[in-house]
Parts: structure tokens; C-alpha cells; sequence
């Protein structure tokens, strides 16, 4: 499985008395009112958080990094509450930056909303996919950062909507093993990455290939042709 | 039918009397097809020697949480918190960015069903996964909200029939005959198993009417043709490979 649409989704809700789920998505349990046995953490405004690492609901082990046989490119993201922005971060650099040149606080979630199912009003978004897509090299860390740009839930409540919970999502493409080989050709070649253009490079391999096989057989023939026959 | 779009629709009901074994752990992954809870079938999905399948589309019940609605001990409505995710074989298609085997897809970013209030789903699954012959698949359901932990808490005594706990949704063509056989000709040459490629490679084996179609000259005439054919879609925006 050498091209695979992934998707990485993180979420401000944790058991009660705890600020971070290492495990991914926590069990949610309720009591006997049908209230969550979570709450939504406090996050302070321009605070940037790493959904991955950030120490702030579901969290993986370790940093998201690369191997030298992975290429990746990321496509999509959005995040929830509209207060919010994300930022894309490939080893120190931020992707989104102001007009001045500094880093900004992203993408925010009214351009690229990451809709709760309960969401009262339907933010449509300007952005679906990124255009161009961001791509991260073997070898390379990366991250996702998620800043409010106001207080999100003073005082850390059980929550009782869906659109309370703080959310982030990023959806990429992982390519791995001959086909990271061929997307680092593409890269070489300033032709952009994608699953078609993966293909398409495949499917030229494969044509050159026959040519090259026709045109051996081709000269094999006249080859043989001169040759003096023999009875064996 | 060489050619037929499938659907499955997973839908986890109430049973009447509760017993916390008829319904899933939290955290535990089961199988859509083969696995304790729900509508299920008898034998596990493999592909026959003379199909093919490409996976495009699926889908699960969405919300976080559980918003349970109680009257006299029933529960009359229940969000699971679900994700999916897709196994071949025993390979995990999903993994999260530290290379490790995760639950897989939400049902927000992957909602089923979905309304007209709904914007459209974040998540899509391009390029499609193909299922060759011989291989076993299945789609693993995770719900995250602790149904049996909170059945005990607030004395459940019902969950009615009625009651739709978790519903899972899975849209795939299966190319079957010689069709396969062409899906496999089409993977030989690198190009996209669709519905509209297929039918047009059968085209141009009608056309060769009888010739040797395993030389290399034909091979790579098939792969011109496609070639030309790609960019007159290109220029001309008409079908185009995801057909």
C-alpha cells in the first residue's frame, strides 16, 4: 500500500483531571445524567499548540517525523472553533506567515472550518484543499499548530455540544517505498506531487520500458538477419 | 454484470432487554462484516480469483458526543464517537504520523449518513484502494463512547430496536469476469481502475478485433491511446479519469 489518503484528527476533550490522552481519542464515559466524565481544557489566546505533542488532549508518543522511505504531502486542513487558526510546521519553520514575513497564527477556522455536526451556524469555508500542497521530505519532523485567538473554555467545563470541543484536522497523502522514489523524481523534475502525477510517472516507466524492450527486439531481428544460418 | 457498484450498510440496534454483551466494548475494534454486533455476514469479504474490487467511499454515524435521551430506564438515542478503519489482509490502511496502527477515520470527517445541512465531507478516499483477488478486507468500526459503562451507571433496563446506536456505510464497484482481467491489465500498465477506463480498454480490444493483444507493440499502443485520450480530457474537460 504504497499510496494511502490519511487523515490525523485532534480534539480538546480528556478524562476529568487530566490534561492530555497519550493513547489518541479517550474513552468517553457518562454519568448517570448523560453528562461527559470530560472536560474541554482551558486555552489561553495565542498560545500555539502542537495537536500531535502539545501536551493538550489526544496526543501521539512521539513527534510526527518521517522516514527515509516516506514522503508525504498534506492537502487539507481545517480546525473548530472559527476563533482559531492552525499553522503547518516542517522543522522549525512555520508555513503561514503575515505580509510582514512573521509567523502568523494560520489558516483560521472560518477559512477552513472543521465542522461539529451540532454547529448552529454552517460555516461553508473559503478553502478546501491548499493549493499548492505542502509537501514534507523523508527525514523531515512536522507538526500541526493550533492558536486560539481568544480565550476558548474559561475555566475548563464538561462540555454538553460538540461545537464546544476545540477540534483540528489534516488530511495528507503518504507515500512510501518505490512510489517515494518516484514522487523525489517528480520533485527533481519541479513536476507537483500528487497520486495522478505519481501514476503518470509509472505509467511512462512503463512505456519507455516496452519501447526500449520493442526497440531491442526490433534490432535483435536485423541482427540475426545478416547472420549465417547453421543446422544444428 | 461485469461491472457493479455495492453498497453495505452496518447498523448497530437496540435488543430489547439490555445485556451488556450484546452491544461493543469502547475502545475495542469490530468488524462491519464478521464481528458480534450488528447486521453481519457469513463469511469473511475476500475476492474471488475472477474479481476485483476498488474501494471509494464509506462512512460512519458522526458526533463526539454522546447526547444520550433517556425515558423510564430506554435509551431512545445514542452518538458513538466512531471511527473506521480498513484492513487488507492484516495491514491497517490508516496510521497516525508516528507509524503506528490507529483507529481510523471519524464519522465527522467521514459523516453517514449525510443531510443536506451537512457541508461536504473533509474526508475522501483518492486514490481509491483496490482489492485483488485473493485477498480478505474489511472495514473495523471503534466506537469511543462507553455505551455498556453508561447503560450500568444510569440502569438502562431497554434499548428499543427502534434506537439506532451506530450506523457504518461502504460504496465499492466490483469488477467481476473478464472485466477483472482487464482491471488487471489496466494495474499491469499503471493506469486508474475506473469504470470509464475499463470500458474504454474494452473498446479498444474490440477494435484489435482478434489480434495478439500480449505482444509489447500492444502494450504500448494501448498506452499511447490512453495517453492521447488523457489529454483530450485535459483540453477538452470532458469525462475524465475518476469518471
Amino acid at each position: 500500500m504504497s499510496l494511502r489518503r490519511q487523515a490525523y484528527e485532534w480534539r480538546n476533550i480528556v478524562p476529568v483531571g487530566s490534561n492530555v490522552s497519550n493513547t489518541g481519542h479517550p474513552i468517553l464515559t457518562y454519568d448517570a445524567a448523560g453528562a461527559v466524565q470530560a472536560t474541554v481544557r482551558q486555552i489561553d489566546p495565542d498560545r500555539p499548540i502542537d495537536i500531535m505533542i502539545g501536551g493538550v488532549g489526544n496526543n501521539l508518543e512521539e513527534p510526527a517525523e518521517l522516514r527515509a522511505n516516506q514522503f508525504i504531502v498534506i492537502d487539507s486542513v481545517a480546525c473548530w472553533p472559527i476563533s482559531s487558526a492552525i499553522n503547518i510546521r516542517i522543522g522549525t519553520t512555520r508555513y503561514f506567515q503575515d505580509p510582514s514575513g512573521i509567523p502568523s497564527a494560520g489558516m483560521t477556522g472560518a477559512a477552513m472550518p472543521y465542522l461539529p455536526s451540532d454547529a448552529t451556524q454552517q460555516f461553508i469555508g473559503h478553502y478546501d484543499t491548499l493549493i499548492p500542497p505542502i509537501y514534507v521530505l523523508p527525514g523531515q519532523a512536522w507538526g500541526i499548530e493550533y492558536t486560539a485567538t481568544e480565550t476558548l473554555n474559561t475555566g475548563s467545563p464538561v462540555p454538553t455540544l460538540d461545537s464546544e470541543i476545540a477540534t483540528a484536522y489534516v488530511r495528507y497523502l503518504l507515500i512510501d517505498g518505490a512510489d517515494m522514489l518516484v514522487a523525489m523524481k517528480l520533485l527533481e523534475s519541479n513536476i507537483p506531487v500528487s497520486a495522478e502525477t505519481i501514476q503518470w510517472y509509472k505509467r511512462n516507466l512503463i512505456r519507455h520500458s516496452l519501447m526500449a524492450d520493442v526497440a531491442s527486439e526490433e534490432s535483435l531481428s536485423e541482427v540475426l538477419q545478416d547472420m549465417e544460418r547453421r543446422l544444428i | 454484470m461485469g461491472i457493479r457498484v455495492q453498497n453495505y450498510e452496518w447498523t448497530l440496534r437496540g435488543n430489547g432487554t439490555y445485556v451488556a454483551t450484546d452491544y461493543p466494548q469502547a475502545h475495542i475494534q469490530n468488524s462491519i462484516f464478521i464481528g458480534d454486533f450488528g447486521n453481519r455476514i457469513e463469511i469473511p469479504p475476500c475476492v474471488r480469483e475472477t474479481e476485483f474490487v476498488v474501494i471509494h467511499q464509506f462512512g460512519c454515524t458522526e458526533g463526539v458526543l454522546a447526547k444520550p435521551s433517556v425515558t423510564a430506564n430506554r435509551l431512545l438515542s445514542w452518538k458513538p464517537n466512531g471511527f473506521m478503519q480498513i484492513v487488507i489482509n492484516t495491514t491497517g490502511y490508516y496510521q497516525d504520523p508516528q507509524n503506528t496502527f490507529s483507529g481510523g477515520i471519524s464519522g465527522t470527517a467521514a459523516p453517514y449518513p449525510w443531510t443536506i445541512t451537512d457541508v461536504p465531507p473533509h474526508y475522501e478516499l483518492l486514490p481509491p484502494i483496490y482489492i485483488l483477488p485473493e485477498q480478505t478486507w474489511d472495514f473495523r468500526f471503534t466506537m469511543l463512547n462507553d455505551l455498556r459503562d453508561y447503560c450500568a451507571t444510569a440502569g438502562i433496563t431497554e434499548i428499543p430496536e427502534t434506537t439506532i446506536l451506530a450506523q457504518c456505510f461502504v460504496q465499492y464497484h466490483l469488477f467481476d469476469g473478464p472485466d477483472a482481467l482487464i482491471c488487471h491489465q489496466l494495474l499491469e500498465m499503471g493506469i486508474p481502475i475506473t469504470v470509464d477506463n475499463v470500458e474504454w480498454y474494452k473498446r479498444i480490444l474490440l477494435r484489435s478485433r482478434g489480434l495478439d493483444t500480449q505482444t509489447w507493440e500492444y502494450y504500448l499502443s494501448a498506452m499511447q491511446a490512453y495517453r492521447e485520450r488523457d489529454e483530450y480530457h485535459e483540453k477538452y474537460g470532458s469525462r475524465t479519469r475518476k469518471g
